[in-house]
C-alpha cells in the first residue's frame, strides 16, 4: 500500500508529494552535476595532454644518426589512419628516411601526406569537439601554415631526387599558397583604449615579444567584437607567400620543364623578396649547373603554449637563426650560397600561423561563464539556483581546460634549407659541404649527371655528427662507389696479440661472409666475386639464398617493403642510400662490426673463405 | 591547480547544498570565498525553478552535443580524399578523357585517310608531361597514353592502317605490373628490343595534362574555403623526321572542391 494512501490527511499528503517532488528534483540535480562533474575531470585530464616531443629521435637527428632515428620514429608511429595525430607521425617518418638517404621507404608517406594536404576542411566536422574536449584530442593534426608549406617541400625534395621535375613544380606550387596579414591590425592596438583587460592580465606576458604580439592581436580582435565590429581575426591583408625555397625550387623546376615564364616569374620574386639571393636566382635562371644540392640543417622550434589558459600557441627556437652561408667545395672550387628558408622566421611570423580565433573564443566565454556562474551560485538564495550556477561554472571550467593550444609538432623538421646549384664533372666527385663552425660533411663519391641532364641530391646536417661525417673514405663496395680501394679490415687474433689486418680482396667479398661488400647481388656482381677469387661455383640464385638463409631484405628483390635498418649496423637490409645523402656517408665511411652470420650455412661459408684469405687464423670481432 | 581545486570547491558545496534538509540553516563555502547562506522560506520560487531547467537543459543539450560529436570524430577517417573535399585527379577523370580522344583519334584525317597499303608507322608512346599544379604518379601518367593506344578496339583499327604499336620495355614492364589494361583479354604491344632502323620509330604519340588553380572564399573576410581546377589533357601523334604534328586532340574538365584550404 502506498504510504500517500489512506493513513494520511490531504495537506500531509500534499506536504509528502512536494517532499517527493523535491527529492526526486535533488536527485536528479546530483544527477546532474555527478554527470558534470565526470565531464570535467574527463575533459580535463584529456584536454590538457600536452605533445610530448620524442627526445630519443631528437638526440638521434642531432648526431645525425638517421638510421636509428628513423627506426624509433617508424617504431613508435601509430598505425591507426584515425589517429588524429596519424599524418604527424608519417611526416617525421619521411623526413627522416630521406635524410637517411631511402627514399623509395618515403615513397608512400609522401603520397598520403599529399592527398591530405590536398584535402580541404579536414577538421570540418570537429569544431564542436574541439570545444569541449580541446583541439589537440579532436583534430586532426594538419600543421601550422608554415608546416604545410615545409611539407609540400619535403614532397618535392623526394620528386627532385628521382628527377620528377613536373611532379616537383606541382609541390611547390601547393607551397606558395597566399597569407593572412594582421599588420594592419596589430598597428591599431596603440589606437585603442589602455584599460587593462583583467581576463588577460594575470601574468606578465610582455617581456615574451611573440605571446606579447599574440596578446595584443587577441585583445584587438576581442574589443573589435564586443564594440559590435565583424569578427577581429578577420580583418588581415591577404598576402603573397614568402616562402623563399619554395620560389627557388619551382624556378628550377620550370627551367627543367622549359617553362621559361614560370620560371622568371618564381625568380623574380625571390630577388624581389630577398635581394641578398639575387645572384642565387640569377644562377638558377642562367641554367649553368648540373647539380641541385638541397641541404637541411638543424631542428624546427619547438611549440609551446603560454598566456591566458596556454591558450596562445608560440614557437621557441631550439636551433637558433643565423646568417652563416652554405660553403661547397667541389675539386678546387669553393662556392657560398645563402640560408634560403629560415623555419625560425617563419614560426614566429602570424601569418604563418594558425587558429588563433578557436583558441581565443574558447578562453574568452570560458571567463565569462565562470564568473556568471560562480556569481549565480554565490548570490542565489535558492537550491535550484545554486546548482544551475554551478552547472553553469562548471562548464565555464570545462571549456577553460581545454582551451589550452594544440602544441602538436613536427620536431623534425629542420631549422633551416640552404640550396645550392653547382657544376659536378662526369665521374665520382668529392663534394664537402660546411656551415661556419657549425657542421661540416665530406661526402665522397657524388656522379655527375649526364650531360643534359640535372640530378638533385639531399643531404642534411646536424651539429653533433660523429668523426665518420668528415672521413671522407669509402671503406665498403656499394652500387654507388663500386668496389672500394680503403676496404673495411678484420681483425686477427694470434699468439702475439690482436693486430687488424686488411686485405684489398675483402672489397670484392660480401659482407656476411666477413667482407666489405655491401652490393646488391648481380650476374655481374658475382662475376666479380669470382675473379677475385671467392664463390667459384656459386650461381646467382645461391648468392641470393645465403642472405634469405640471413633473412636479409635486399633493394629490387624483396617483395616485401623496406628498407629497415642496414646489416652494416646491424639491422637486416641490403640496399645503397641515396648518394650525397648524410645516409651514405654514415654507412660507408666509417668501420663497422664485422658480421655474425646466423645460418650454418653461412657460417660455414665464411669459416672456409677466413681459411682462404687469413691461412687458418682465427678472426675475432671487432671492438 | 587553482583549476582543480576550483572544481572541487564548487563541487562540495554543491553536493552541501542538496544534502541540506529543508527548513534548516547551514553555512556553505562556495568558490573561494566563504559566504553565508541562509534558505529563505520553503519552496522555490517560480523564476528560480525556470532558470534551473533552462539551465540544466542547455549544459544537457552541450553535453549531448559535444559527445554526439566526438562519436563520430572518433569513427571518421583521417579526412583523406573525403568526397567534394579535394580536387585532385581521379582515375574516372582520365577514363573521360582517354574515351574522347580515342574517338577523336578514330575520325581524324591521320587515320581515316589510311589504309592497310599506306606507309608503315611505327608509332612509340611517351610519358605524359605532367605541366599541371597537381602530382600525377608515373603509373598514371604512362596509364594516360597507353590507354588511349592500347584499347583493344583502337589496336585493331590501327592494325587496318598498317600503324604498329611499340612500348618501350620499361613501361610495359611498369604498366604490367600495375596491371594497368582496360579489358582482360588485351595485351601490352611486344616490346620491342630490336635496334635495327627497320624497327625504329617513326612517330611518337605524346601527351600532356595542364591545370589552372583557383581558389577563394565565400566570405570576403574568410580564408579560402573553395577550390576549382580547369584540367586540359591533350595527346599529339608527331612525326619525329619532320617534328610535324599529324594528330592533336584534348579533352578538358573542371574540379571543385569546398572546405577550408589550409584545414
Amino acid at each position: 500500500m502506498n504510504q500517500l494512501d489512506s493513513n494520511y490527511e490531504p495537506r500531509q499528503k500534499v506536504d509528502a508529494m512536494q517532499h517527493r517532488k523535491i527529492g526526486l528534483r535533488r536527485s536528479a540535480s546530483c544527477d546532474v552535476i555527478g554527470l558534470l562533474l565526470a565531464a570535467c575531470l574527463g575533459t580535463i585530464s584529456f584536454g590538457c595532454q600536452g605533445y610530448q616531443r620524442d627526445v630519443d629521435v631528437i638526440s638521434e637527428v642531432r648526431a645525425g644518426e638517421f638510421g636509428a632515428a628513423r627506426m624509433l620514429a617508424s617504431n613508435r608511429a601509430t598505425r591507426n589512419p584515425s589517429d588524429r595525430s596519424y599524418m604527424l607521425d608519417r611526416l617525421k617518418v619521411m623526413l627522416l628516411e630521406q635524410a637517411d638517404g631511402v627514399p623509395q621507404a618515403a615513397e608512400s608517406s609522401a603520397d598520403a601526406l599529399y592527398d591530405f594536404l590536398r584535402t580541404q576542411g579536414v577538421n570540418r566536422d570537429n569544431t564542436v569537439t574541439s570545444f569541449f574536449i580541446g583541439e589537440q584530442g579532436a583534430r586532426f593534426w594538419k600543421g601550422e601554415p608554415f608546416e604545410q608549406a615545409m611539407t609540400y617541400h619535403a614532397i618535392a625534395v623526394f620528386d627532385a631526387t628521382r628527377g620528377d621535375w613536373g611532379n616537383v613544380r606541382a609541390g611547390v606550387t601547393n607551397s606558395l599558397f597566399s597569407l593572412r596579414d594582421f599588420s594592419r591590425t596589430l598597428a591599431n592596438v596603440n589606437s585603442l583604449s589602455t584599460r587593462r583587460d583583467t581576463s588577460l592580465s594575470q601574468q606578465d606576458w610582455s617581456t615574451d615579444p611573440d605571446t606579447a604580439e599574440r596578446v595584443s592581436l587577441l585583445k584587438t580582435a576581442a574589443k573589435a567584437e564586443k564594440s559590435g565590429s565583424a569578427d577581429g581575426l578577420a580583418t588581415y591583408t591577404p598576402a603573397r607567400s614568402d616562402f623563399e625555397i619554395g620560389y627557388a625550387m619551382r624556378a628550377i623546376a620550370s627551367r627543367q620543364l622549359g617553362l621559361r615564364e614560370d620560371m622568371n616569374e618564381s625568380v623574380a620574386a625571390l630577388s624581389a623578396m630577398r635581394p641578398e639571393m639575387a645572384t642565387l636566382a640569377s644562377t638558377i635562371a642562367s641554367g649553368r649547373y648540373n647539380t641541385i644540392l638541397i641541404v637541411d640543417y638543424g631542428l624546427a622550434p619547438r611549440k609551446v603554449g603560454t598566456g591566458p589558459d596556454n591558450a596562445i600557441a608560440v614557437f621557441r627556437p631550439v636551433t637558433a637563426s643565423d646568417s652563416s652561408p652554405l660553403n661547397v667545395r667541389v675539386a678546387a672550387s669553393s662556392l657560398n650560397f645563402p640560408v634560403t628558408t629560415d623555419v625560425n622566421r617563419l614560426a614566429r611570423d602570424l601569418k604563418w600561423n594558425n587558429l588563433e580565433d578557436l583558441r581565443r573564443a574558447k578562453s574568452l566565454i570560458g571567463d565569462v561563464l565562470i564568473v556568471g556562474g560562480a556569481a549565480v551560485a554565490l548570490g542565489a538564495k535558492d537550491d535550484e539556483a545554486k546548482l544551475a550556477g554551478a552547472a553553469v561554472a562548471i562548464a565555464g571550467l570545462i571549456m577553460k581546460a581545454t582551451s589550452a593550444a594544440d602544441t602538436r609538432h613536427c620536431e623534425v623538421l629542420p631549422q633551416r634549407v640552404y640550396i645550392a646549384p653547382i657544376w659536378l664533372e662526369p665521374g665520382l666527385n668529392m663534394v664537402e659541404l660546411s656551415i661556419g663552425g657549425r657542421a661540416r660533411l665530406v661526402i665522397p663519391d657524388v656522379p655527375g649527371p649526364p650531360a643534359g641532364r640535372v640530378f638533385a641530391r639531399y643531404a642534411r646536417l646536424n651539429d653533433k655528427m660523429g668523426p665518420w661525417a668528415t672521413s671522407g673514405v669509402v671503406r665498403y663496395s656499394n652500387d654507388v662507389s663500386g668496389e672500394t680501394r680503403t676496404p673495411a679490415t678484420v681483425g686477427m687474433n694470434n699468439e702475439q696479440g690482436v693486430p687488424f689486418a686488411s686485405s684489398a680482396r675483402l672489397a670484392s667479398l660480401p659482407y656476411i661472409l666477413g667482407g666489405a661488400c655491401v652490393r646488391v647481388p648481380t650476374d655481374r656482381l658475382l662475376t666479380e666475386y669470382q675473379q677475385a677469387g671467392f664463390l667459384r661455383g656459386v650461381s646467382l640464385n645461391d648468392l641470393v639464398d645465403l642472405y634469405k638463409s640471413e633473412e636479409i631484405w635486399i633493394d629490387g628483390l624483396s617483395p616485401e617493403p623496406g628498407p629497415r635498418r642496414h646489416i652494416l649496423e646491424g639491422g637486416s637490409s641490403l640496399f645503397t642510400p641515396e648518394a650525397g645523402s648524410t645516409g651514405f656517408v654514415r654507412l660507408f665511411c666509417q668501420q663497422h662490426q664485422t658480421y655474425s652470420p646466423r645460418s650454418s650455412r653461412v657460417q660455414e661459408l665464411a669459416a672456409q673463405i677466413r681459411v682462404q684469405l687469413f691461412g687458418g687464423e682465427t678472426v675475432a670481432q671487432l671492438p | 591547480m587553482l583549476l582543480a581545486w576550483d572544481v572541487v570547491e564548487i563541487a562540495t558545496s554543491c553536493t552541501n547544498a542538496v544534502s541540506r534538509r529543508e527548513g534548516s540553516r547551514r553555512v556553505h563555502v562556495c568558490g573561494t570565498s566563504a559566504a553565508r547562506i541562509e534558505r529563505v522560506g520553503r519552496g522555490s520560487t517560480t523564476r528560480s525553478k525556470g532558470l534551473f531547467l533552462i539551465l540544466r537543459t542547455i549544459s544537457m543539450l552541450a553535453l549531448c552535443v559535444g559527445m554526439s560529436a566526438a562519436l563520430p570524430s572518433c569513427a571518421s577517417t583521417s579526412g583523406r580524399n573525403d568526397s567534394g573535399r579535394s580536387t585532385r585527379l581521379r582515375a574516372g577523370d582520365i577514363e573521360l578523357a582517354v574515351a574522347e580522344v580515342k574517338q577523336d583519334l578514330a575520325e581524324s584525317a591521320f587515320i581515316t585517310s589510311r589504309d592497310k597499303s599506306s606507309t608503315k608507322v611505327r608509332l612509340v608512346p611517351s610519358e605524359m608531361e605532367n605541366l599541371s599544379s597537381d602530382r600525377m604518379s608515373r603509373i598514371d601518367r604512362w596509364s594516360a597514353v597507353s590507354r588511349v593506344l592500347f584499347d583493344p578496339s583502337m589496336q585493331q583499327l590501327l592494325a587496318t592502317k598498317n600503324v604498329d604499336l611499340f612500348m618501350p620495355r620499361d613501361a610495359a614492364l611498369l604498366l604490367t605490373r600495375f596491371g594497368t589494361v582496360s579489358d582482360r583479354d588485351a595485351r601490352v604491344a611486344p616490346i620491342s628490343i630490336d635496334e635495327s632502323p627497320d624497327f625504329s620509330p617513326t612517330h611518337t604519340f605524346a601527351g600532356k595534362i595542364l591545370s589552372i588553380t583557383r581558389a577563394a572564399s565565400q566570405d570576403a573576410n574568410a580564408p579560402a574555403d573553395q577550390r576549382q581546377e580547369v584540367v586540359r589533357v591533350e595527346y599529339s601523334i608527331i612525326e619525329l623526321a619532320s617534328r610535324k604534328v599529324e594528330w592533336s586532340g584534348a579533352h578538358e574538365f573542371k574540379r571543385t572542391a569546398s572546405g577550408l584550404l589550409i584545414d
